[in-house]
């Protein structure tokens, strides 16, 4: 007996360990201010909700001659329900928007992707050998390079190209009326949640969102990650831009490298140089 | 000299007896006498409108239910309880009541307080308090109820009445509830021929800053309520 209860205590911890972590992670990320907004509805609503059930049991028949009626209900705070709800979702993909803003805001980000991409190392390290435009894994390498910085970027690859495109859209879900509700829910909020910062960024992020030179560096790190994959750096194959501002940086232009590389060349060996020639044609066969 | 005395007498007395008789007849109690082996039809009809004020916004919604009618049936009659049978749509139930309105038994669960006719005799004009509670599920509701005789005549009684439930008052939810309604008793058949009632609830919603307090929203919900005798049918 005490065994089966030692086990079943054991399995229950192992399923809460298991099992609760989930909540809380979710609830983690809530914003503050819809956890804010989700509990001044729900008060009022079950408030609203308890009223009518107590109207229903006092009022809906007062003679014992007649039989317990159903309360004829109007729902007027439908709308009200319809209407948070709309601002609820609008806060989650401004918040959304806002963060992917703030992360991908750093001025050295774009750079430093830039660098890492694998056409662009692979280049650097294999110019001189010359292989490097005919290896045929370079668009796979780069696809799951993109693939990672999505999803570390927290980015949406179908998502809009633009923060101010992305907060656009995010706005045209909501009328006039309700972006003015919005307005005065940061309002209170802020006002009994000064400490909070969530809802002043979110104002700040609507506000701002019309002009062009607002989160200009994420901006061109969405256009980085969402380039299309045909597109010259996403294929890995010819000398991109990118290559060339990044010898440029490093003080090596174009025409220097391929005479370092002819100059290599030159002092192969005959053995080397026919080896080379060999790679070079199984290479052909693949393009 | 004793001629006059003793006419005076009667003149006085027949006076009297016109005098009393009607007052007697309009202090009479009012009771539900519904006549053994007797179905009374009744219509029930119902509306609500309610209104939410939200910052700028006021959105309201009506609703008027379909017209449901009842049929009760009177079993039996032993002193004053009534036992009697209601058939409302698919379903049957039987109630044993007082004469005053009470609900001696029922198999039903959480029924409403009942309004009862008080035991001593209503006088026109004059209010009559009596308490309700409610057991509910958020707990044990009291109620004030007030009755009060507004006019009444031979065959029909005109009464008004109106019940005042706790409301709440602190600085974040003001709710208050109201509900008033008029009974036209017939008082030949014992039985209420038209009532009308209509409760109005209103709550105040306000979200409580560290030193102001700002209005965030207001519902209010109005019903109204029609009772109507449409019939009587000897079984």
């Amino acid at each position: 007996m005490n065994k089966k209860n030692t086990i079943c205590r054991f399995l229950l911890i192992l399923l809460l360990w298991v099992l609760l972590p989930y909540p809380l992670r979710a609830q983690q990320q809530i914003p503050g201010f819809l956890n804010w907004l989700t509990e001044n509805e729900t008060l009022i609503l079950n408030s609203v909700n308890s009223d009518k059930e107590i109207l229903k049991a006092f009022f809906s028949s007062p003679f014992s001659i007649m039989p317990t009626m159903e309360l004829a209900e109007s729902f007027s705070e439908r709308k009200f329900i319809q209407r948070n709800a709309n601002i609820r979702t609008t806060v989650i993909r401004l918040s959304l928007i806002n963060s992917t803003a703030a992360r991908l805001s750093s001025p050295n980000l774009l750079l430093s992707l830039q660098r890492a991409m694998p056409n662009t190392w692979i280049c650097f390290s294999f110019r001189y050998v010359g292989l490097v435009f005919k290896m045929p894994f370079l668009p796979v390498l780069n696809d799951l390079f993109y693939t990672d910085v999505i999803k570390l970027s927290g980015a949406d690859p179908a998502g809009e190209a633009t923060i101010q495109t992305a907060v656009k859209t995010a706005l045209q879900s909501l009328s006039d009326q309700e972006k003015r509700l919005m307005c005065k829910y940061f309002e209170i909020y802020h006002a009994l949640y000064p400490q909070e910062r969530e809802t002043t960024s979110l104002a700040f992020l609507i506000r701002n969102s019309t002009s062009s030179s607002f989160a200009s560096n994420a901006n061109r790190v969405l256009q980085f990650v969402r380039s299309d994959k045909t597109s010259p750096v996403r294929q890995g194959g010819d000398e991109a831009d990118v290559f060339d501002e990044l010898l440029g940086q490093i003080g090596l232009d174009d025409a220097a490298l391929s005479q370092k590389a002819e100059e290599q060349m030159m002092e192969l060996s005959p053995e080397d140089k026919a080896r080379q020639q060999e790679l070079d044609s199984l290479f052909d066969i693949f393009n | 000299m004793k001629k006059t005395t003793s006419s005076s007498r009667t003149v006085f007395s027949i006076l009297l007896f016109f005098l009393i008789l009607p007052s007697a007849h309009l202090r009479a109690q009012f009771k539900l006498e519904p006549k053994p082996l007797t179905a009374y039809s009744f219509t029930f009809s119902s509306s609500s409108a309610s209104s939410f004020v939200h910052q700028d916004f006021k959105d309201s919604d009506k609703f008027q239910a379909d017209n449901k009618t009842f049929l009760i049936d009177v079993l039996g009659r032993d002193a004053d309880k009534i036992l009697v049978q209601i058939t409302s749509g698919n379903k049957i139930m039987r109630r044993q009541i007082k004469t005053n309105g009470e609900l001696l038994s029922s198999p039903e669960l959480n029924l409403p307080p009942f309004l009862v006719f008080p035991d001593a005799p209503l006088r026109k004009g004059k209010t009559i308090a009596f308490q309700k509670s409610l057991d509910s599920k958020f707990g044990k509701i009291p109620s004030t109820w007030y009755l009060t005789l507004i006019e009444e005549d031979v065959n029909l009684a005109k009464m008004s009445f109106r019940a005042v439930l706790p409301g709440t008052n602190t600085q974040t939810i003001k709710k208050t509830y109201h509900v008033t309604g008029e009974i036209a008793f017939d008082k030949q058949e014992g039985m209420p021929q038209r009532v009308v009632w209509k409760t109005a609830y209103k709550t105040e919603f306000y979200v409580k800053e560290i030193a102001v307090v700002r209005h965030f929203a207001t519902h209010t919900f109005l019903s109204s309520h029609e009772l109507t005798m449409t019939g009587k049918i000897k079984r």
